[in-house]
């Protein structure tokens, strides 16, 4: 059923040419060289320290590996990491 | 930028959350709408941030989860009170600084006087104290267009005024009256301006009354404003014909004469000067309206000469002076020079010249000079008697009246 869903909301964002993350409430994320991260549509922290940083999304998390990794800025939808970014990876 | 201009005025709070899983309570914090920021690990504790307005929401968050809180920073306008309070004094003492500059800029401590060539300076400043210019002057006590106007009633001499306040400084720049040169309009003689013998004499107007070779004297008339008509030639010497009347004319040209100038020189033959060794010793008074008193005071020895240069920064005040005086003692140490009669004899001479070279107009020129020695040889002064003879223009102008 949800499935479903989002497959009909994909279709119409296809169609009406709506930005894909504002339909399907799926992640955004923006990397400024390696030392910046800005990520959008997030669910919380699930873990963080300063190698590793897990982060809660609609569908799976990310995880972020990395040095000296800070938490610059927190806002319910926005987050902004700052530190050495060395891989960022999805898990479902 | 305008976030963190925020920021400072609500008041920031810089935390140390202590515990297991302080990820829980960022998750919890972002779920009651706190905002957190500069989230990072130090040590075993979470360092974060929050507005001075969440503290208590964020305190309760922690408290339900057996969360340690502890302040470690407080910033922003709130926070300025209690460290205003702990250092009054200091506030105090800024305010009073502020208030006495202010005061301070409401006098007038030094004033400029530009412009001025044969008016005093200070019978200027004089004029502009009676007018309510002075040091000290308190600037809402005075009028500069007032005091421009009284001056100019007072000096005469002075055509234009004007007084600028700039800061505590007054300038006063005037402008003096150019007084048109004293001319002889009219008829006029040409006489000697002093003593001498005629050498050479050029008349483009009037009547020559000398002749070269004749000594003249001072105020004597040279070329004559008054022309007699030639006597009409008759042949009948029996016959005397009216003397025609003279006309008067304004007399012109030049009369070069000799003319001799005497001076006097001297020159002592054995000199004692006295010469800066470049040792200087310093001393520092403060003046007060009711007594005098030495900041620092000057090493001298007893039998030592010294040169005093005195500096004083001083302002006049409603109860007196107030000041610094700089005393700048530089030593000296005695030369003895000798000479011999005849480097006496010269540096005699020179003396003499200059003492001449006052007395004689410029442009003059000197055709022979003779010196005699009026001293005996054995005296310790060699003095000089200096004559110079010159030719030079005589001529000056004289109404007829």
């Amino acid at each position: 059923m949800e499935k479903n869903k989002d497959i009909i909301s994909r279709a119409m964002a296809d169609l009406l040419e709506i930005p894909k993350d504002l339909v399907l409430d799926i992640p955004k994320i923006t990397l400024i060289g390696k030392s910046e991260l800005f990520l959008e549509n997030h669910r919380g922290i699930i873990e963080y320290s300063s190698q590793r940083m897990r982060i809660n999304l609609s569908r799976g998390f990310l995880e972020i590996l990395g040095n000296q990794l800070e938490i610059r800025a927190l806002l319910p939808d926005e987050i902004k990491i700052e530190g050495e970014i060395n891989s960022c990876r999805f898990f479902d | 930028m305008i976030n963190k201009f925020f920021d400072g005025l609500g008041g920031v709070i810089t935390l140390l959350v202590k515990g297991k899983n302080q990820e829980r309570i960022i998750n919890l914090a972002l779920s009651r709408g706190i905002y957190i920021w500069d989230i990072k690990w130090q040590g075993n504790d979470l360092s974060l941030r929050i507005r001075n307005s969440a503290l208590q929401a964020f305190q309760a968050i922690a408290a339900e989860n057996d969360f340690e809180l502890e302040i470690a920073g407080k910033r922003g306008l709130p926070f300025l009170k209690t460290k205003v309070q702990r250092r009054i004094g200091f506030l105090a003492g800024a305010v009073v600084f502020v208030l006495t500059l202010y005061v301070l800029s409401l006098f007038v401590w030094t004033i400029e006087v530009e412009g001025n060539k044969t008016v005093e300076t200070k019978q200027i400043l004089q004029s502009a104290a009676r007018n309510g210019l002075h040091q000290g002057s308190g600037k809402w006590k005075f009028s500069c267009s007032d005091i421009e106007k009284a001056m100019l009633r007072e000096l005469p001499r002075l055509t234009y005024v004007q007084c600028e306040i700039q800061g505590v400084e007054a300038n006063i720049k005037v402008v003096e009256k150019v007084w048109p040169d004293e001319e002889v309009f009219g008829p006029c003689h040409i006489v000697a301006d002093r003593d001498g013998v005629v050498e050479e004499i050029l008349v483009l107007e009037g009547q020559s009354i000398v002749k070269p070779g004749q000594v003249v004297g001072q105020g004597e008339i040279l070329i004559s404003g008054i022309v007699y008509p030639p006597a009409p030639e008759t042949s009948d010497a029996s016959k005397l014909l009216e003397p025609e009347e003279p006309s008067f004319v304004r007399a012109r040209g030049t009369v070069k004469a000799r003319t001799w100038y005497e001076g006097y020189g001297e020159c002592p033959r054995r000199i004692e000067t006295k010469v800066l060794t470049g040792e200087t010793a310093l001393e520092i008074n403060l003046m007060t309206p009711w007594k005098e008193v030495c900041i620092k005071k000057a090493k001298l020895s007893k039998n030592g000469y010294y040169k005093l240069a005195r500096k004083r920064i001083a302002a006049n005040t409603s109860p007196g002076m107030w000041g610094i005086y700089i005393n700048k003692y530089h030593e000296q140490k005695k030369q003895v020079q000798s000479f011999t009669e005849a480097q006496a004899i010269e540096m005699a001479r020179e003396s003499g010249f200059n003492n001449l070279r006052r007395k004689i107009r410029p442009g003059v020129q000197i055709s022979d000079s003779y010196i005699q020695v009026l001293s005996s040889p054995s005296d310790a002064i060699v003095r000089i008697k200096i004559a110079i003879e010159s030719i030079e223009d005589i001529s000056r102008v004289q109404a007829i009246e």
